[in-house]
Parts: structure tokens; C-alpha cells; sequence
């Protein structure tokens, strides 16, 4: 790809400085379940609305994953920065909450209703 | 001078008229209340909400329930509906033989053919002979179930689908050497019989199932005689539209459209009786309807499900009324045909198949007597003199007959929740009027079944709110295309989501249903319904029962207030050369409170006459 080439389209996945690499893959399954490609963004911090939020902005797709300190985060460009489209606790089901978050991210970019059973 | 209300129970809603009747006998009106009513219709259950709208009312107008004169209710003979609803078909699956489904992401595409086998027999044990179709059970991961069909396959095992439990499929799909059709999310995926000849189509994106929606494509992929084939059309026909499918071939398996003895209707009308069969559908029951008129009393036959929603009917209102079950006649009903989604009975994915229903609305006329009841119970409990003020297709003429711009001749369509009621006045003419079965309850009916939903009371709301689409988290897109836009973000929860225009905000409906779908049923049922009694309600008003007759037509009631039928009704009777336009009661009040207006408008005339 050279560099004047626009990037492909895909979500945006930042991890938090200690997230485990293998949550970047949980997310990836999720959104591979809906069809749509994912990309690991390098971005540094701890607050996974604020990483989701800096994804969202890098992404073409305009949707970005954020995942630090225990919590994930799904958010869209146009959204206040503040306010994630969905923030959970992932608790000691990281990888599941992760799957989910990639699923919504998905869920976000084709037009399909969101899982939000596990919201805090 | 007096100050007197009028009061109108219906069957959903009680409304009041408060009014000063100045010396000259003229009306001067105060204030109006509106409430639910308690109770059914015409038993003293309505006293408390009569109470409360009295309160209202007076309380709006300044003054206390004991500065009343005079309270007038409405002389309704009133007529009392329900409405009942029995599918006419059934499908039954006996032994597991089919899966029909709608994952929202099923994984691959095309067709396999093979014998079911569980994963785990892939693991283990020798590699069965020839084609197999693999039952992917919850518990394994979708990585792991990949890995041992890629190890599967490498051995030569002739894998050529699957059917998984839980939302894998297209992850399971993609991780094959070469992708392979995969129904996922089937919930109940132990009950798949295994060591079964079966078949799985997942269709393209945007597609639906063809060869297994095709009874000549399940003969071939199972090479059926011709005689097996008749027995797999419901197995077709119940996955027609879906994008993903199994059936499976069990040695005694069997899908049976079983149809259910409706039962017949018998028409005891005033020359001649007339039966007909349930089955044989809306029109044809309506038709013997229209001449077996006058109708004296409906019965049904006895020990089917028609029977029994007659009976039952019969029963409530013995109850409600306290006469004989012999003397409750049934003066009118209306049948209504529609589809309802069924669970399929023994199916393997919580499979619905559409069945044809049949919708009664039956209604009762009950006497005179019971609404002096009434009036007797609550002139003792406030304290203050209460009559009967009028029959109540001519109170709401002459509650209509205020509405600016409206003269004689005039019919009015009055459209509750009950009945729908009609009445036709003419110059130095007894005004004619109708009671019709079903209105306003019978079509929320129609939306609740039509569209599966379990509740009644979201059912009302999709009746009574146009829809929406949220196509982004900023911006919706109204049922007739327009966009609107939001400065504020909307909730997640909305996204995507088919809503509700409320004035309380966006309502999501928890459905699946698209909001074409969602839109059409209900406007058919307003249609099957409403329309179509609002029509017959003519007929019977209209002299020598030709709708070209009239001129003029006022729709009062909650039927006005509709948001959209109005329109229609307009559309269906502007071929007649009718002017249909809602009424505006007092000039203020809208389609509302007519008769309760009108009780006040015809206590003035009566006292005029006898001056």
C-alpha cells in the first residue's frame, strides 16, 4: 500500500497500555461474526472511552473499540467524547465482553439493533 | 336556571359535558372530562369512573358535584362486543424433522447432503463412510470445532455441513480450507437425531432458501418417490422466505398441516337461517350474514373452537347483564381472515409457521333496564338526579350537528373500541341509527396476532403511533420517508431499532418484524376493520341501503382521532360522491365528546318542545 492510498475501510481496536494482546482477537471474532474487518490501532492510555473515542476518529468506518483498566468501550465518530455508544465492565469475563464489543462495533456499521443485555 | 352534565360511559373511555341552560333554554357549555371507563359497559361497575369524570369536569368548570341539577346518562342500550380469535390450521412436527430459521448471520453458502454426525465422532473413533453433516453442540468453541473439521477433512471424512448451536456459524465457515454452509443459533441442536440422512442450505446474502423451499428439491436431494413428496409440501412450504434450512429425513418423520375443526355458524335471522363453515373464510361468513338480515340471535356448532367463542361470549354477557343465557341475542358479527405466526409444534429452532386464523367480533344487546341501574345507583351515590337523556346514536348526531360547518342530512360513523355505530338525520325525520360489531379492540387484535406479539397493550401502541426507523444514532426515518434529525444523540438502545412516534419520545417495539411489515398489518387490520364496518354502517343507515344516498358523513369517536383512518375512509368512500370529514364538537373538542354534548343539546330541545 503506498502511502497516498486511503487506508481500507475497517474498525478501529485500541488497547489500553497493560490490555492483553488476546483481547484484540475477541473483538476481531465478534466483528468477523458480522461480516466486518478490524484493525489494532497503536494508541496509548487507560481510560477505554477515551481510546475507543481516538479509534472511532481514526477509522473510516467511523467506529473504534477501546479496551483498559477492566472496561470496553464501543464508540462513533460524531458522538460526544464522553459518551460511548456502549461501555461495559468486563469484569472476569474480559473475552467475552471483548467479542461483544466487536460485535456491536459490527452491529454499528451495518445497521443492526445492538446486544446491550450485559450493560452496566 | 340549572347547571346539568351529560355523561357518556363507552366502552373504553366516559366523557362529560357540563353546561348552564340559561332562562332561555339555551346551552351555555362549561367544561369537559374525559376518563377510563370501569367496568364493562352498562353495569354499575362504571359508577367509580363516572365519579371521577364528574369530578373533573366540575372541578375544570369551578364548582363542586353537589351544584349539579341534573345528570344525564346515556341511554345505550348498550350494546356490548368481544372479540375472539382461532387458528383454522396447525402444523405439527412429529419426530424432528425439520429446521427452518432466520440466524441473523449463518455462515457460508450452497447445499450439503449427508448423514447427521456429532463433532465428537469426528474427534474419536474410526471416520464414518461418506458425506456427513456435523452437529456442532454449544460447548464447542468455535476455534476448536475448526480445528477438528480441518483435521476432519484432511483425513478424507467428506464434511458437507453443519448445524451449530450457538452464533459460529460464519466463524466456524471461515476457518475451513474451503468455506462450507453452516445453520448456526439452532437452540434446541440435541434434538437433531443423528445417523439421519439431512440436508442444509444456507442461501446467498439477500436471498432465500430454494431448493429445500422446493418440494421437487427435497425430492431430489433425497430421492423421494412421487408418493413421499406429497408428504414434504408443509416442510416446503414452511421454510419458503428464509435464508437458512435443514430438514432432516427420519424414518417416521413427518410435517402435518393439520387442519382443526373450526366448526360452522348458524344465522338465525328473522325469515330464513343459514349456516356456514368457518372455514370457508371472511367474505363467505359476512355474505350469509347479509341475508340471513334481520338477524335475530347467532349460535355456533357445539363442541368446536367456533362454539365455543360464541358461547363464551353468550356467557359474559348472561353474567354482566343477569338474564338467562337464552334471552342474550346476538345482533351482529364481524368476521375478519388473517395470518397469524404459530410455533411449530415439535420444532427444533423455535420455528413459527404462518397459519390462516379466523377473527370474530360478536356483539349483544342488552336492555334499557340495565342502564337504569346505573343511573339509580349513582343518583344515590351523589346525590343529585340522574336520567336517561336520549338514545345514543342520536345524542351523538345532535352532538355532531355542533361542529361548524355541518347541516341536515347527515350521518355520522362513531367508532369506539366496542362497536362501531352509525346514525342518518334528515329534516322531519326519526333519525335511523345501527350498532355494528367490532371497532377499535378487534383491530388491536388483528396487530397482536398478525404480528405475534405477546402483549395486548403494545399492540394498541403500534394501532395509535405512526412508525420510524432509527437509521443512525443521530437521524430517523418517518414511515413516509422523511428524515429526521437529532442534535442530541439517541439512546443505543433505539439504534437501528423500528420505534414508535410517541409523544413521549421514540418507543422502540421489540420485534423482528421490518416496519413495511409492521405498517401493513396495521393498516389492513384498520382496514379489514374499521373501514369495511364503517361501509356497512352506511348500508344499514343509508335509505334503501345505497351509500350513494348520502351526502354528508361526520366520523365522532375515538375512530376520528385516528391518525390515519380518517384518510382512508375518505379515499374508500370518495368513489360514492360522500364528503367524509371528522367532527369538531363545539367547534373545540375534536371528534369527542359528542354524545355527551349532544345529551345536553337534546335535554334543551325536549324541554323547548314541551314549552
Amino acid at each position: 500500500m503506498t502511502p497516498d492510498e486511503p487506508e481500507r475501510p475497517a474498525i478501529h481496536v485500541a488497547l489500553g497500555n497493560e490490555a492483553d494482546e488476546r483481547l484484540y482477537g475477541r473483538v476481531a471474532v465478534g466483528a468477523e461474526e458480522e461480516g466486518i474487518p478490524c484493525r489494532l490501532v497503536p494508541e496509548e492510555g487507560s481510560d477505554a472511552v477515551a481510546l475507543a473515542f481516538s479509534a472511532a476518529g481514526s477509522s473510516r468506518l467511523g467506529v473504534g473499540v477501546g479496551v483498559a483498566s477492566g472496561r470496553v468501550a464501543v464508540h462513533e465518530r460524531h458522538m460526544p467524547a464522553g459518551r460511548p455508544v456502549v461501555a461495559t465492565e468486563a469484569g472476569d469475563r474480559a473475552e467475552d465482553a471483548c467479542r461483544q464489543a466487536g460485535s456491536n462495533a459490527a452491529r454499528l456499521v451495518i445497521g443492526v439493533p445492538l446486544w446491550l443485555l450485559q450493560e452496566r | 336556571m340549572s347547571i346539568i352534565v351529560g355523561v357518556d360511559i363507552g366502552n373504553s373511555t366516559t366523557e362529560a359535558a357540563v353546561a348552564r341552560i340559561g332562562d332561555d333554554g339555551s346551552p351555555e357549555f362549561l367544561s369537559s372530562g374525559t376518563t377510563m371507563t370501569t367496568g364493562i359497559k352498562g353495569t354499575v361497575e362504571n359508577i367509580p369512573g363516572v365519579v371521577q369524570v364528574l369530578e373533573e369536569a366540575t372541578e375544570a368548570a369551578g364548582i363542586e358535584i353537589s351544584d349539579l341539577d341534573l345528570v344525564l346518562l346515556n341511554e345505550a342500550t348498550p350494546v356490548i362486543g368481544d372479540v375472539a380469535m382461532e387458528t383454522v390450521t396447525e402444523t405439527i412436527v412429529t419426530e424432528s424433522s425439520m429446521v427452518g430459521h432466520n440466524p441473523s448471520s449463518p455462515g457460508g453458502k450452497g447445499t450439503g447432503v449427508g448423514r447427521t454426525v456429532h463433532i465428537r465422532d469426528l474427534e474419536n473413533g474410526a471416520p464414518p463412510e461418506g458425506p456427513v453433516i456435523v452437529v456442532v453442540p454449544q460447548e464447542y468453541d468455535f476455534e476448536v470445532a475448526a480445528g477438528i473439521l480441518a483435521r476432519a477433512l484432511e483425513a478424507g471424512v467428506e464434511v458437507q455441513a453443519g448445524i451449530v448451536q450457538g452464533n459460529d456459524g460464519v466463524l466456524i465457515s471461515n476457518r475451513l480450507p474451503t468455506p462450507l454452509p453452516f445453520v448456526d443459533e439452532v437452540a434446541h441442536v440435541e434434538k437433531v437425531p443423528l445417523g439421519m440422512l439431512a440436508a442444509v442450505e444456507v442461501a446467498p446474502q439477500g436471498q432465500a432458501v430454494r431448493q429445500l423451499s422446493n418440494p421437487y428439491g427435497i425430492a431430489t436431494l433425497f430421492s423421494l418417490s412421487p408418493e413421499e413428496t406429497t408428504h414434504v409440501i408443509p416442510i416446503a412450504k414452511a421454510l419458503v422466505g428464509l435464508r437458512s434450512a435443514v430438514v432432516i429425513r427420519t424414518p417416521a418423520g413427518d410435517v402435518q398441516s393439520k387442519e382443526i375443526p373450526a366448526g360452522s355458524i348458524k344465522f338465525i335471522g328473522e325469515n330464513q337461517s343459514l349456516t356456514v363453515e368457518l372455514e370457508h373464510g371472511a367474505d363467505e361468513i359476512m355474505n350469509t350474514l347479509a341475508q340471513a338480515q334481520p338477524l335475530c340471535d347467532v349460535e355456533g356448532e357445539s363442541g368446536t373452537n367456533v362454539g365455543g367463542m360464541i358461547e363464551n361470549v353468550r356467557q359474559t354477557m348472561a353474567d354482566v347483564t343477569e338474564k338467562p343465557l337464552a334471552e342474550v341475542n346476538i345482533h351482529d358479527v364481524l368476521a375478519v381472515d388473517c395470518l397469524v405466526p404459530q410455533q411449530v409444534v415439535g420444532g427444533i429452532a423455535d420455528e413459527f409457521s404462518i397459519e390462516s386464523a379466523t377473527g370474530l367480533a360478536i356483539m349483544v344487546d342488552t336492555d334499557r333496564l340495565l342502564m337504569e341501574r346505573v343511573a339509580e345507583t349513582l343518583s344515590e351515590k351523589i346525590g343529585v338526579p340522574v336520567e336517561l337523556g336520549g338514545v345514543e346514536a342520536n345524542t351523538a348526531i345532535l352532538g355532531a350537528l355542533t361542529t361548524p360547518g355541518i347541516d341536515v342530512p347527515v350521518a355520522i360513523i362513531d367508532g369506539g373500541a366496542g362497536s362501531t355505530d352509525g346514525a342518518e338525520l334528515q329534516k322531519g325525520k326519526p333519525v335511523e341509527h345501527v350498532h355494528l360489531a367490532g371497532a377499535g379492540n378487534m383491530v388491536t387484535l388483528l396487530i397482536k396476532n398478525e404480528l405475534g406479539l405477546e402483549r395486548f397493550d403494545v399492540a394498541e401502541q403500534i394501532k395509535i403511533h405512526p412508525l420510524a426507523k432509527v437509521e443512525s444514532l443521530f437521524h430517523i426515518r418517518h414511515e413516509d420517508n422523511g428524515v429526521q434529525f437529532f442534535e442530541e444523540p439517541l439512546e443505543a438502545n433505539l439504534f437501528a431499532r423500528v420505534v414508535l412516534v410517541t409523544d413521549d419520545g421514540l418507543v422502540p417495539i421489540d420485534t423482528k418484524h421490518t416496519l413495511d411489515r409492521i405498517r401493513t398489518v396495521r393498516q389492513e387490520a384498520k382496514r379489514k376493520v374499521l373501514v369495511r364496518n364503517g361501509i356497512r354502517v352506511l348500508r344499514h343507515i343509508s335509505p334503501s341501503g345505497n351509500i350513494r344516498f348520502l351526502n354528508f358523513v361526520a366520523v365522532v369517536g375515538r375512530l376520528g382521532l385516528d391518525f390515519e383512518l380518517p384518510q382512508m375512509l375518505m379515499n374508500e368512500l370518495s368513489p360514492f360522491g360522500i364528503v367524509v370529514g371528522v367532527a369538531n364538537v363545539r367547534g373545540e373538542l375534536g371528534p369527542t365528546n359528542a354524545v355527551a354534548t349532544g345529551l345536553i343539546v337534546n335535554y334543551c330541545r325536549r324541554r323547548d318542545d314541551a314549552t
